[in-house]
């Protein structure tokens, strides 16, 4: 592409700070120009972007770089729904299905460093309540971020909180055997800590390195790693007892480079969490998903990778105190957990816990007389189909939508 | 990083078959003393690769542990000798400073401040799929669940230009 732009500045809103500096001689390129050629960039792989969109719910956010050769310059695109901008290009946004969302262009120089330094500046934009819509998880959580995150008493706290509330959740054995367990997006090691006051061994995987410093300066007990659990995890099979993760796993469904496929990504991460957990181990997310269909993605593909298990809502009726764990049992409903089970008496996990007794296959007499299919000579109705939907869906699959035509005959000239 | 985590980790880059275990390039070993725990290390030791640890730990600079798995009377025997020596090894000895090397493509995993940086490069990714942007080729499209199973093993070529 040749992209014939050399002048000036991201120009986006009066009111909004108009442009970021990032060098002291930025590169130069101006919104209205650039905007044509993302759109044809577009149009030539408008299905990875439309499917982005679509995902997000047009809520979220979309950025990658964009690299313009002739220049080498590299420039970090966002799509964010909440700001403001009315280029002059806005009429073919609107042909794009941009018209819901802004643009916002930020010149970049070909690394992550630059980016780090771009980031603070939108966090004073102050765009969303949502981490994960402002930056990739290893440039949000700066050093700056890190330290705020872990010297904050009430996250602390939360953070104690649910940990505890996921260890629960996780039903080990309670014969006082230190486990081996996993800690997804383990940060700072709040939630680690946690995990060593109970006594067991862990290891924490997190993305941002700023975090993994401020946790080997708390000198916390557990082993990190730097990684991205996108990539999967690269973890023999079979060797840990149980995993968790708190307010992590929402942060796979941004796609954060061009390269990055949500839908991938969790199956990549839960594929390779699976294979690592031992037989009868157990998993709890806490997540954050930021809409339904996010919840559902995340439910399907952690079933698709050969999960049971289902979620669990603490305070349902509260929109700040909800909190929702993804308690996912690895392979058949195992004995050793069911014992424990008996063993310890009922715990506050015990409705999920049926739902995966449930899973049981009973074993049917095979020369049991058949029922006779009624049929009717209208045909099953639409209750029949609604219902049959209804089912399919809480099995996790993409059923469409119901609407007036659901269910409805066609014509006769057909 | 502990040599029980070493004894987890293995090589995760795409076409990789056996990436375990990780060769150690230590530069910098530390030890930190830990409680002993023999019920632990009991229920650890089935899931421990013998040989990558026994490697492990002496190109740490440690190398009282015997060569070949002992066996499970050993384990559960009163005598705590060999005990002690296997809670030293998995638990005490941490390597600081270093790297870790993939055994089949020899890429480097480096180690710093005990903290091994297993970031992959977006061309070793596993999962990705590929759109290519170079003119006249119409992206790609995944249509059926098969189209996406035969893609997944394509890696994305960001330095194509772009049309």
């Amino acid at each position: 592409m040749n992209l014939p732009v050399r002048k000036v500045t991201a120009d986006v809103n009066r009111s909004q700070p108009r442009r970021v500096d990032v060098n002291t001689e930025p590169p130069f390129l101006t919104l209205e120009k650039l905007i044509p050629q993302l759109l044809k960039r577009q149009s030539t792989r408008g299905q990875e972007h439309e499917r982005y969109l679509r995902f997000r719910g047009q809520s979220g956010r979309c950025s990658e770089y964009v690299s313009d050769h002739n220049s080498s310059r590299d420039f970090l695109v966002s799509v964010f729904p909440d700001v403001n901008i009315k280029p002059s290009g806005e009429s073919s946004l609107a042909a794009s299905g941009f018209i819901a969302v802004g643009l916002f262009v930020l010149p970049l120089r070909n690394s992550v460093a630059q980016s780090c330094r771009i980031v603070p500046a939108l966090k004073t934009l102050k765009m969303s309540t949502r981490p994960e819509l402002l930056a990739p998880p290893e440039i949000f959580y700066d050093d700056s971020e890190a330290r705020k995150y872990t010297s904050s008493s009430r996250i602390v706290e939360i953070q104690a909180r649910l940990s505890e509330r996921a260890l629960e959740l996780l039903a080990l054995p309670e014969d006082d055997v230190p486990r081996f367990l996993l800690d997804i997006g383990c940060g700072s090691g709040l939630s680690g800590e946690t995990i060593s006051e109970n006594g067991h061994q862990w290891i924490g995987l997190d993305i941002s390195a700023s975090m993994l410093n401020v946790a080997v300066e708390r000198e916390v007990e557990g082993d990190l790693l730097l990684g991205d659990m996108g990539q999967g995890l690269g973890l023999r099979a079979g060797v840990i007892d149980g995993a968790i993760s708190i307010s992590a796993v929402q942060w796979l469904c941004n796609a954060d480079k061009s390269s990055h496929e949500p839908r991938l990504r969790l199956k990549a991460f839960f594929g390779s969490l699976y294979r690592c957990l031992s037989r009868g181990a157990r998993a709890v997310f806490q997540v954050y998903p930021e809409s339904i269909a996010q919840r559902e993605l995340i439910l399907r593909q952690a079933l698709q990778a050969g999960f049971g298990g289902g979620l669990v809502v603490d305070y349902p009726h509260s929109t700040k105190k909800r909190k929702e764990f993804l308690v996912l049992t690895c392979g058949s409903v195992p004995t050793s957990i069911n014992d424990g089970h008996k063993g310890s008496g009922s715990e506050d996990d015990d409705d999920d816990s049926e739902d995966e007794d449930n899973g049981m296959v009973c074993v049917s007499d095979r020369n049991r007389p058949r029922k006779k299919q009624r049929t009717n000579k209208k045909g099953k109705g639409r209750e029949w189909v609604l219902r049959k939907k209804e089912q399919s869906r809480r099995k996790g699959n993409d059923v469409p939508a119901d609407s007036k035509y659901t269910a409805r005959k066609r014509k006769s000239r057909f | 990083m502990r040599l029980i985590t070493h004894n987890m980790l293995s090589c995760n880059i795409k076409g990789v078959t056996n990436g375990f275990p990780l060769k150690i390039e230590a530069e910098k070993v530390v030890e930190k003393e830990v409680d002993f725990n023999p019920d632990f290390l009991r229920h650890m030791f089935a899931k421990i690769e013998w040989k990558a640890l026994v490697e492990a730990a002496r190109s740490m600079g440690y190398a009282e542990l015997p060569e070949d798995s002992p066996d499970a009377t050993v384990i559960e025997s009163a005598d705590e000798t060999f005990l002690r020596k296997l809670h030293h090894a998995l638990l005490e000895l941490h390597l600081e400073e270093g790297a870790l090397v993939c055994p089949e493509t020899g890429r480097k995993f480096p180690v710093n401040k005990g903290i091994p940086n297993m970031l992959l490069h977006e061309d070793e990714v596993k999962q990705t799929v590929c759109i290519d942007l170079r003119k006249g080729n119409e992206p790609t499209r995944i249509r059926s669940p098969k189209d996406r199973v035969l893609m997944q093993d394509v890696c994305i070529d960001l330095s194509l230009q772009v049309p």
